[in-house]
């Protein structure tokens, strides 16, 4: 029997699809067409982190922005006008770990079944996290103009199926 | 025949998109009550003794799967369903495995929650 392995490409193609399924279904947001790389972030964004368990060792998949980021996602979620009055820092915390819990959900079903997949609980984090050097971070743009937010997975680059047998490809766009 | 729902979700946001959601679905004439864990279900189907239950899988305390098979424990007699991000099949077979009705997977549409939910309901 061999072991589960989620290359690079993989997780970057299902995080991409998710996130713009998301962005479509869940936000409503039109030309949000993410786009996802390999990146260093940005320091000091916040936002809401969940784990994802498997044989292939734990995955965290972040939806991330700074405060107007944040208010936004969570406003799009919720699908208030403009002219509603902002949210309480407790309604976008709440709504920023739920879209990061539909990314999860969404990147889980895209994935081989083999892997294996259980996803945990979102905890929001305010200020910077800092992977170890061995974390590889992939990322993934949320157009949400003039506010542009992340989704970020973190990954252990010595899990099986880590190592690329090929150079990093950018996803397959689903909309041409 | 009770014209009651229960929505239960840790996530505040998705209770009222869920209501909303109901509402877009044509089926605002429901009245809607909340929970926010399996617990708290519970303690909601004994006071308002709901028609169905749409609950979240994934909850701190006690999640949608626990509720589903306590409330078949219980033999109380009611409808379930979940509204979930847990949408692989061996999750759609371990739910209808359990006795929920329907899964629906989030991000979900008006039109998905109409065709989950009309038959179910107008079954009594």
């Amino acid at each position: 029997m061999t072991s589960p392995e989620v290359h690079a490409e993989a997780w970057m193609q299902a995080m991409h699809d998710s996130v713009a399924e998301v962005v479509s279904v869940a936000l409503g947001v039109e030309n949000g067409a993410p786009s996802a790389r390999r990146a260093p972030l940005p320091p000091g964004l916040a936002g809401a982190y969940l784990p994802v368990f498997s044989a292939l060792g734990a995955v965290q998949i972040g939806v991330i922005a700074d405060a107007g980021g944040c208010q936004r996602l969570a406003r799009a979620l919720l699908g208030l006008s403009e002219e509603e009055p902002d949210l309480e820092p407790s309604e976008v915390r709440d709504a920023v770990c739920e879209i990061a819990n539909l990314v999860a959900g969404g990147i889980k079903r895209r994935v081989p079944a083999s892997a294996g997949l259980e996803l945990g609980l979102p905890l929001f984090i305010e200020g910077s996290v800092s992977p170890a050097d061995h974390i590889e971070v992939l990322a993934c743009d949320i157009e949400l103009a003039p506010m542009r937010a992340l989704t970020v997975l973190y990954r252990d680059a010595r899990a099986p199926g880590a190592r690329s047998p090929t150079s990093p490809q950018p996803p397959r766009s689903r909309r041409g | 025949m009770s014209k009651k729902i229960l929505i239960v979700d840790d996530s505040k946001a998705m209770r009222l998109i869920i209501r909303r959601t109901l509402r877009q679905a044509g089926l605002g004439e429901y009245e809607v009550q909340e929970a926010a864990n399996g617990h708290e279900a519970l303690l909601a189907i004994e006071q308002h003794d709901p028609l169905l239950v749409l609950s979240d899988w994934n909850m701190p305390e006690m999640n949608g799967y626990e509720l589903l098979t306590e409330i078949k424990a219980r033999k109380l007699k009611l409808k379930f369903g979940f509204v979930t991000t847990e949408g692989t099949a061996e999750m759609q077979e371990r739910a209808t495995g359990a006795g929920a009705l329907f899964l629906i997977v989030k991000p979900f549409t008006p039109e998905q929650f109409r065709a989950a939910l009309e038959p179910v309901l107008l079954a009594g």
